[in-house]
C-alpha cells in the first residue's frame, strides 16, 4: 500500500468533507422541514375540475415573485370589466 | 400534438447525451464499476422521468449534467475517504463499507432529482403564468 | 457450497426487486404518458347513473371527528332520497354515539347502530357487517369516521357501476393534517405515491386496482354473494378486492374522487397501522395467491399484478435478507455479475415503503399535483423503509407463530385521531 504523506490532516479533512456533503444531500428535506412552503395540505376543492383549474391558477399566480405583473393584469381585467359597465347602466 | 413531438425530441436528445456520458465513464479507468452503475442508473432515471415534463431542454440537459459532475465529485471523494479510512481500520472498514454503502450512494441521486423536479414545477408555472397573460 | 447458495439466494431476491422496481416504472411512466389525456378527459362512466347508496361509516370512540363527516355527509349534493347513512358504534366508550344520535335526529337518512363493548372492537370487517345487515342501497360505500370527501363524490363513484362488469370502485385519499408533523408530511409523500401514481395506473392498465378499504365502494348483491367482508382478515380491503376480481368483476379508480383523511401523527400510531396492514396483507398473500394463479377470471397480467401486490409487504424483509447476503458475498467470493444487481439494493431501500411507491413515483405524483416543495422530503423517505423492515418482519413472525400454532392471532388495533384536521379545512 502506498504512503499518503500528511494522513491525519487529509483524513480530518475526507471525514469533514463525506460528512458536510451527506449533510447536504438532506439539507433541502432539513429546510422544507423547518422552513416549510409547500406544507400542504392538497386542496380537493368541492366543485368541478374547470373550477379547480381556476382557483389553482390564482393561487399560482399569487406565489409568482413579481407582483408587478400580477398587478398589470388584475389592473387590465378590471378595466375590461369597467368598460362593459356604462353599456349596462344603458 | 406539436406538444409532446418536442418532449419525444428531448427524450431522444437526453438519451443520446446520457449514452455518450454513460460510455465516457464506462471507458474511465478512474472511476469504480460500481459507481459507473449508478451514475449510468442515474441517467437512466434521469431522463427518462424528467425529459418528458415541462420545462427547456437546455435546463433538463443542464441538470442532468449537473447530476453527473455531483456523481463523480462524490465517487471521487467518497473513494478517497474509503481508501485513507480502510489505511487505519484496514479489512473491518471493508464491512462498514459495504452495509452503508447503499445508503450513502443514493442519496444524491434522490435528493437531486427532487430538487429537479422543483425546478421543472417552477417552469411550468412560468408557462402557466404565460398563458394567463395571453 | 455455501458461496453457491449464497449467490442463487441473492440472484433471485435481487431478481424480485427487480421485478418489483420494473413494475413501478411502468406505472410511472404509464401515469406521465396519460397526464395529458387525463386532464382533458370529460367524466370517465355514466354521470346520469345514480343508483341507491348506503353509506357504512364504522366508528369506536371517534368523538373528535364524527361530528365533521356526518356534517360534511349532510352537505353532500348526491340525492338524499337515493341515500342513507349508517353510523356503526362499535362499542364506543366515549361520546361518539351520542354525537352520532344527535345527527340522526335531524336528518331521516342518517342511522345509527350501536353495538355493545361486548359485541363491538372485533375489527372493522365485523363492524361492516353489522352495518350491511341494515343497508338497503344498491351501492355500499365505506367512509372512515375521520375523512372529509368533496361534496360531490358520491357521484363521481358511483356512476362507475354503470359498467356491469364494474364490481367495486376505489376513489383517491389526500391527507389533511399534512402540515402536523413530519410523520404526517411523510405519510402524504406515500399517499401521493401510490394513489395518483401506483392505483391509477394499475386503473389505466388494465391491472389489479386494489380497494383501500375507505373511500371504496361495492355492489350489495356483489357483497352479499362474495359472503360479505371476512372477518378473520386484518386487512379486509385487500382480502374483498381479490374475491372481486376472482368473481370476475373488475374495480375502478376513479382519482377525481377526492377524499381527505388524516394521517397517523406519531411513529407509534404509524408501526401499529403498518403492523395491521403487513399482517393482514400477508394474510391475503397465504389465501389468495394460489386461487390467483389458478384463475380462470384473470388475465396473465392481472395474475401477475395480482401476486406482485399480494406479495409486497414481504419485500422489506426480503431486501433486508439481499442486503445482509451481499456482505458474506462481497469477502467470500463475489461473481461477476453481483456489482450489477448490487446496485439494486440502494433503489430498493427507496422503495419498499407504506405505499411502497418507489422515490420516483412519489416524485412524479408530487409534480403532477403541482407540489413545488414536498418532493424535497422524499429522501427522508429512507428511515421510513428502516422503520417497515421490523415492522413487516414483526408481522411475519406473529402470522407464522398464530398459523403453527392455531392460534387467532388478530388484534385490531385502532388508529386514534385527534381531530387536528379540523384546523386545515377549508370552507
Amino acid at each position: 500500500m502506498r504512503m499518503i504523506p500528511n494522513l491525519t490532516p487529509t483524513f480530518i479533512l475526507l471525514i469533514l468533507g463525506v460528512s458536510t456533503f451527506i449533510f447536504i444531500m438532506f439539507l433541502p428535506a432539513l429546510l422544507e422541514l423547518k422552513k416549510h412552503k409547500d406544507a400542504g395540505p392538497r386542496l380537493i376543492m368541492n366543485d368541478a375540475p374547470v373550477m379547480q383549474t381556476k382557483i389553482r391558477e390564482t393561487i399560482l399566480m399569487v406565489n409568482v415573485e413579481e407582483e408587478h405583473r400580477f398587478d398589470q393584469m388584475l389592473a387590465k381585467k378590471m378595466a375590461d370589466v369597467m368598460a362593459v359597465l356604462p353599456n349596462l347602466e344603458a | 400534438m406539436k406538444e409532446n413531438e418536442w418532449k419525444v425530441n428531448h427524450l431522444i436528445f437526453g438519451f443520446s447525451v446520457g449514452a455518450i456520458a454513460s460510455y465516457m465513464l464506462l471507458s474511465s479507468s478512474f472511476v469504480s464499476s460500481e459507481s459507473v452503475y449508478m451514475l449510468i442508473i442515474f441517467n437512466f432515471l434521469f431522463v427518462s422521468l424528467t425529459f418528458p415534463l415541462d420545462g427547456t431542454l437546455t435546463r433538463k440537459i443542464s441538470m442532468l449534467l449537473i447530476g453527473n459532475i455531483i456523481g463523480l465529485f462524490w465517487n471521487y471523494l467518497f473513494s478517497l475517504f474509503a481508501y485513507t479510512v480502510a489505511y487505519y481500520l484496514g479489512d473491518f472498514f471493508n464491512t462498514v463499507y459495504i452495509i452503508l454503502s447503499p445508503f450513502v450512494n443514493f442519496i444524491w441521486i434522490v435528493s437531486f432529482w427532487s430538487i429537479s423536479l422543483t425546478a421543472l414545477t417552477n417552469s411550468k408555472d412560468e408557462k402557466q403564468r404565460l398563458r394567463l397573460d395571453n | 457450497m455455501i458461496t453457491e447458495i449464497l449467490e442463487t439466494l441473492f440472484l433471485i431476491l435481487t431478481a424480485l426487486m427487480i421485478a418489483y422496481l420494473t413494475r413501478h416504472y411502468i406505472f410511472t411512466l404509464t401515469v406521465l404518458k396519460n397526464h395529458q389525456k387525463h386532464e382533458k378527459a370529460t367524466t370517465v362512466g355514466n354521470a346520469a347513473y345514480q343508483p341507491t347508496v348506503s353509506i357504512l361509516i364504522p366508528a369506536l370512540n371517534e368523538e373528535k371527528v364524527i361530528g365533521r363527516i356526518l356534517q360534511r355527509m349532510t352537505e353532500l349534493t348526491y340525492p338524499k332520497d337515493k341515500m342513507e347513512i349508517i353510523v356503526i358504534d362499535d362499542g364506543s366508550t366515549d361520546d361518539t354515539g351520542k354525537i352520532a344520535e344527535q345527527c340522526s335526529k335531524a336528518h331521516s337518512y342518517i342511522k345509527v347502530i350501536h353495538r355493545s363493548e361486548k359485541e363491538g372492537g372485533r375489527g372493522k370487517a365485523s363492524t361492516l357487517n353489522a352495518g350491511l345487515k341494515h343497508a338497503k342501497g344498491e351501492i355500499i360505500l365505506c367512509f372512515d369516521a375521520d375523512y372529509y370527501p368533496q361534496r360531490d363524490i358520491l357521484e363521481k363513484l358511483t356512476k362507475e357501476f354503470a359498467d356491469p362488469k364494474v364490481g367495486a370502485v376505489q376513489g383517491r385519499v389526500t391527507v389533511l393534517n399534512e402540515p402536523q408533523n413530519i410523520v404526517t408530511r411523510l405519510v402524504t409523500l406515500e399517499r401521493i405515491g401510490g394513489y395518483r401514481v401506483d392505483q391509477q395506473a394499475r386503473d389505466s392498465l388494465g391491472l389489479i386496482t386494489q380497494l383501500g378499504g375507505t373511500v371504496a365502494g361495492l355492489r350489495r348483491d356483489l357483497l352479499e354473494s362474495l359472503g360479505r367482508w371476512d372477518e378473520s382478515i386484518l386487512a379486509e380491503d385487500t382480502d374483498i378486492t381479490f374475491r372481486v376480481y376472482l368473481a370476475g368483476y373488475k374495480i375502478r379508480y376513479v382519482n377525481e374522487a377526492e377524499c381527505y383523511e388524516e394521517a397517523v401523527e406519531s411513529w407509534r400510531a404509524y408501526w401499529k397501522q403498518r403492523y395491521r396492514w403487513a399482517k393482514g396483507h400477508m394474510q391475503c398473500a397465504f389465501k389468495h395467491s394460489l386461487k390467483v394463479l389458478k384463475s380462470s377470471n384473470l388475465r396473465f397480467r392481472e395474475k401477475v399484478d395480482g401476486l406482485l401486490l399480494l406479495n409486497v409487504y414481504f419485500m422489506p424483509i426480503l431486501a433486508l435478507l439481499s442486503w445482509i447476503i451481499s456482505v458474506p458475498l462481497f469477502f467470500l467470493k463475489p461473481p461477476p455479475w453481483f456489482g450489477i444487481f448490487w446496485v439494486s439494493i440502494p433503489i430498493s431501500i427507496y422503495s419498499f415503503v407504506g405505499n411502497f411507491a418507489p422515490f420516483f413515483e412519489v416524485g412524479i405524483g408530487a409534480y403532477l399535483d403541482g407540489r413545488t416543495r414536498a418532493q424535497w422530503l422524499i429522501p427522508l423517505l429512507i428511515f421510513t423503509f428502516l422503520y417497515n423492515i421490523p415492522i413487516c418482519t414483526k408481522a411475519l413472525i406473529d402470522l407464522l407463530i398464530s398459523k403453527i400454532f392455531r392460534r387467532n392471532g388478530n388484534h385490531w388495533a385502532k388508529t386514534v385521531h385527534s381531530g387536528n384536521g379540523n384546523s386545515y379545512i377549508m370552507s
